[in-house]
């Protein structure tokens, strides 16, 4: 088990090296800060002073170290726009994201989880087909589609909520909703897929056959068998809301990190959208690192077995 | 020299890890444990043994596709390398292998006679197209399929012509040594007797070099000129076909030949062997075989016996090489 | 030498003969065929887009601004209305469906020249570069591919080739990790071992034995990943950080119609509509491919 534990962390430090090593190669190749930063007629030995201050004449893996010591340190340069440091710009939009993040990873795998459930137990009949169509719009319509109809629908003709803003909770329902539906179709999907495969393996019909009642077999058998390809699907669904919440946040003018990730990208306030970058590369990589562990308790094979890859 | 094949002190031994604890424990697995034999050039070697013996292994060390622990093959002059290079691809020309699966070696998306003209290909691009194909519809007569067979595909043919496909495609090299893994073992009985036949016939005509290996002792009597009887990784016993199927000395290879129904024998003679083979991860110390043997002195569970020859035939067995100190050594043993 | 066989069928089958029509339906569900007509109509309009539109997508006309479509209250001038710079909406989709479908191919097409190499690299060596593989795939699995994408158009800017390069990594690690697989597995048994036993060099093998014998399920792998590129694509579009005015696409039309969804809504549901059909149809076509060919992928 120990061993279990440090490999998986120490795959989970890797890939945040990665990370953090593609961070900095897309900002140089983005071009040199200073030509970026002074315009064409500034004197030479401005600009010299310039690279020498910011390390930007020294080999470049100092620059590669330097970078690591101030991505550690939390220093990742101001944004232009609000002229402090990015890090507190982003922080201070982090809680709006958390709002309609954590109620929508709760409602997609409750509904999902529910929804795959009841279509694998009962298999091919109406429920079934009718939660298979859903999900395949599920993920076939995207989520500005989704979040646009919703506003068309309950902001715009009906008029019972808010079509934008940050006020009150009743401003959450639409984006929470978009993500959650779109969410709970691939959960439903995913559970339903691994249910019907537990369902159909040996020691499940032996223990129907045996006698044990179905709800004991149920919760007894299959339940534990099933829930870990639904805890994979649970990571991979995180990356999913965090690249809708990012089209959600535009649509619904929520002002979280997904909507200044946005804004900084077309104002290019390269800092801010570097510590987002790296923020949810963080998040995600101790998520994963998290979700991996969790398999570990569920499943006794994968603690000292090979990993395979994802 | 040419088509000599000789075989020094080969050994291939895979390191197991057992998983689980901090410090992991290796064992050791000797899959061939120090092989020394020659195959003159045109002669044909068989080994025989039961599954688990180190045959497959030795097949493949013979032709690198995996490396060998310790020792050597030589053939021709030149030492098999396991590192697939320039050199190695070069030396595929002179030596082809035979494999037991003939549907899983060919490609099931290329025709038959593409399949047998891809070494051309390979080694001698500058051939013309037309010369390829006459060189491959010879190559196919030779080994009794017919010229149509050419534009199928692999699964529309039987068993027995899709052997004779991969023999034609080893052959069109002309290659020096042909390895054969239980090349007729997944054949019908009567499949398995026209392929026997295809095979000495080619041989009578390009003569190369071969070994053959086989499970199946009747089979290896048809073919081979030599015998050699493997037991968990080592040869026991090698000799003639007929010395050694009519008078085997081990008593390994008594055992194996005793199990080969023959009319006018009783099935009672058969002599049936306890157990199964040792766990190759644990060798027993002294003769392999002493917990098996039904001959066992006490010299064979401390002393590991060495392959001696005697006229072309060598026994690894104290009760043949040295009976007197197998009697001595039972006499200690009682004396003890 | 006519033998009577009561109680089976003529032709001695222990099957059961279907209808005509069943068989055809069972094989060919409708909802495929209409996915196969969706994508055969797309793949026209992409390539024959100049000849198809009413109008120039680019042309203005601004008396004739936000004119709802026909059957809506407007006319047979512009059947599906007009935007706010009285830009004829079909024309305007038209052009896009060509942009959209173009760079969804073209960067699938990337993304699978760059996952089976990678895949083929992987198994070809084995040891630590196969370990450097995986390690870039798990990286790539535990970022959000829309963060990365979002962030490499904040730094390098945007530009047609760098868009569409971009795009062309989506989904890599999904075709780089089905061919290492089916790539490991071919060489440890049968015809790829066969092959180098004859001396054939590694770019043969990969090239002429392997690709062929696994292409069915990268096909299948490619179908499926075109969904999520066209989501990708019109996301980003859709965010006014993926294509730039004047090109066009989808998620272009999608995100600036969206600022008339009250007066104008048909600006932004007529592409929605289309993208959320196309999707639709690739997937349904990509799934059905899967079951009648490989049922392994995924």
């Amino acid at each position: 088990m120990l061993q279990f534990v440090s490999t998986r962390f120490l795959r989970a430090l890797v890939t945040l090296f990665i990370i953090v090593t593609f961070a900095f190669i897309v900002l140089r190749l983005a071009g040199d800060p200073a030509e970026r930063f002074f315009d064409p007629a500034t004197p030479q030995e401005v600009v010299d002073a310039f690279r020498h201050e910011w390390g930007l004449d020294q080999p470049i893996w100092v620059q590669f170290y330097r970078y690591i010591i101030a991505v550690l340190h939390g220093d990742l340069g101001n944004s232009m726009r609000e002229n402090r440091p990015a890090m507190e710009t982003v922080l201070a939009r982090l809680p709006a994201t958390l709002w309609i993040m954590v109620p929508t990873l709760f409602l997609k795998t409750i509904i999902g989880v529910a929804a795959g459930m009841t279509a694998a137990l009962y298999r091919n009949s109406t429920f079934d087909r009718l939660i298979m169509s859903a999900s395949v719009f599920g993920f076939t319509v995207p989520a500005f589609v989704l979040a646009l109809v919703l506003a068309l629908i309950f902001a715009v003709q009906l008029r019972w909520l808010p079509s934008g803003g940050y006020a009150t909770p009743y401003h959450m329902i639409l984006p929470i909703a978009t993500l959650s539906i779109a969410g709970a179709a691939t959960v439903a999907r995913y559970t339903r897929s691994s249910m019907v495969e537990v369902l159909g393996r040996p020691f499940v019909r032996t223990a129907a056959a045996k006698g044990v009642r179905s709800k004991q077999v149920v919760t007894r058998h299959v339940l534990p068998n099933a829930a870990i390809p639904i805890v994979t699907v649970f990571g991979f669904m995180l990356g999913n809301v965090v690249g809708g919440a990012v089209v959600v946040e535009s649509v619904f003018s929520w002002p979280g990190i997904g909507r200044l990730l946005v804004s900084s990208v077309q104002s290019r306030d390269l800092a801010v959208v570097q510590v987002i970058l790296l923020l949810i590369g963080v998040m995600m990589v101790f998520s994963n690192l998290f979700i991996d562990l969790l398999y570990g308790l569920i499943d006794p094979r994968m603690r000292g077995g090979k990993t395979q890859a994802a | 020299m040419k088509g000599q094949l000789t075989v020094k002190n080969l050994t291939r031994h895979y390191r197991l890890r057992q998983r689980g604890n901090l410090f992991a424990r290796t064992k050791t697995l000797k899959a061939v444990d120090g092989l020394t034999f020659d195959v003159a050039p045109g002669e044909m070697l068989g080994i025989v043994g039961e599954s688990g013996s180190g045959k497959s292994t030795t097949a493949r060390l013979l032709l690198g596709h995996i490396s060998a622990t310790s020792g050597e093959v030589v053939f021709g002059g030149e030492k098999v390398g396991a590192v697939p290079d320039l050199a190695w691809r070069r030396m595929r020309r002179r030596m082809q292998m035979i494999y037991q699966d003939p549907l899983g070696a060919l490609d099931p998306r290329i025709t038959i006679g593409e399949q047998i003209g891809e070494p051309l290909i390979v080694h001698f691009p500058d051939i013309t197209r037309d010369a390829r194909r006459a060189k491959v519809r010879a190559v196919m007569g030779n080994v009794g399929l017919s010229s149509h067979h050419g534009d199928r595909f692999p699964h529309e043919l039987s068993g027995g012509q899709r052997q004779r496909v991969i023999i034609a495609r080893a052959l069109v090299m002309e290659p020096e040594l042909l390895v054969c893994d239980e090349p007729v073992s997944a054949l019908d009985v009567s499949v398995q007797a026209q392929v026997l036949n295809v095979f000495q016939d080619v041989r009578a005509r390009n003569g190369f070099t071969g070994v053959f290996i086989s499970h199946d002792l009747k089979v290896v009597r048809q073919i081979a000129d030599r015998v050699a009887v493997m037991y968990l990784g080592r040869i026991v016993e090698i000799g003639r076909p007929d010395e050694v199927f009519h008078q085997p000395l081990h008593p390994y290879s008594r055992a194996l030949v005793s199990a080969v129904p023959r009319k006018g024998r009783s099935a009672r003679e058969r002599i049936i062997l306890a157990g199964d083979p040792p766990n190759p991860v644990n060798v027993p110390p002294g003769c392999p075989f002493h917990t098996r043997c039904p001959q066992v002195k006490p010299v064979c569970r401390i002393e590991r016996p060495e392959l001696m020859s005697e006229g072309g035939r060598a026994v690894a067995c104290h009760l043949v090489n040295n009976p007197s100190t197998a009697r001595v050594a039972v006499a200690d043993g009682e004396a003890a | 030498m006519a033998i009577e066989q009561d109680g089976l069928s003529t032709d001695g089958s222990v099957f059961t003969e279907k209808s005509g029509l069943r068989a055809f339906l069972q094989t060919w569900p409708p909802m495929v065929i209409l996915a196969i007509v969706w994508l055969g109509l797309m793949v026209f309009i992409a390539i024959f887009a100049p000849l198809l539109t009413p109008y120039d997508f680019m042309a203005v006309d601004v008396l004739a601004r936000l004119k709802p479509p026909v059957f809506f209250g407007g006319t047979f001038n512009h059947v599906l209305g007009t935007d706010q710079l009285g830009r004829d909406v079909l024309s305007r989709a038209i052009a896009s469906i060509r942009v959209s479908i173009t760079i969804a191919l073209c960067a699938t097409l990337i993304s699978t020249i760059v996952g089976v190499t990678l895949g083929f690299i992987a198994a070809y060596f084995r040891g630590w570069v196969d370990q450097v593989v995986l390690t870039i795939v798990d990286a790539q699995l535990a970022m959000p591919f829309m963060i990365i994408a979002i962030a490499v158009l904040a730094f390098l800017g945007n530009s047609l080739p760098i868009f569409v390069m971009l795009l062309g990594l989506y989904g890599w690690e999904q075709v780089t990790r089905i061919a290492r697989g089916l790539a490991i597995s071919a060489n440890t048994q049968g015809y790829a071992a066969a092959a180098r036993e004859i001396g054939a060099s590694p770019g043969r093998i990969y090239l002429r034995h392997i690709l062929p014998n696994i292409s069915a399920t990268i096909v299948i792998a490619m179908t499926l990943n075109i969904p999520g590129v066209i989501l990708l694509e019109s996301s980003l579009s859709f965010l006014g950080i993926g294509l730039q005015p004047p090109q066009t696409s989808l998620g272009n039309m999608v995100g600036y119609g969206r600022d008339y969804i009250q007066s104008a809504p048909w600006i932004m549901l007529m592409p929605s509509a289309v993208i959320v059909v196309t999707t639709l149809s690739v997937s349904i076509m990509g799934d059905w491919l899967r079951d009648r060919i490989d049922p392994t992928v995924k």
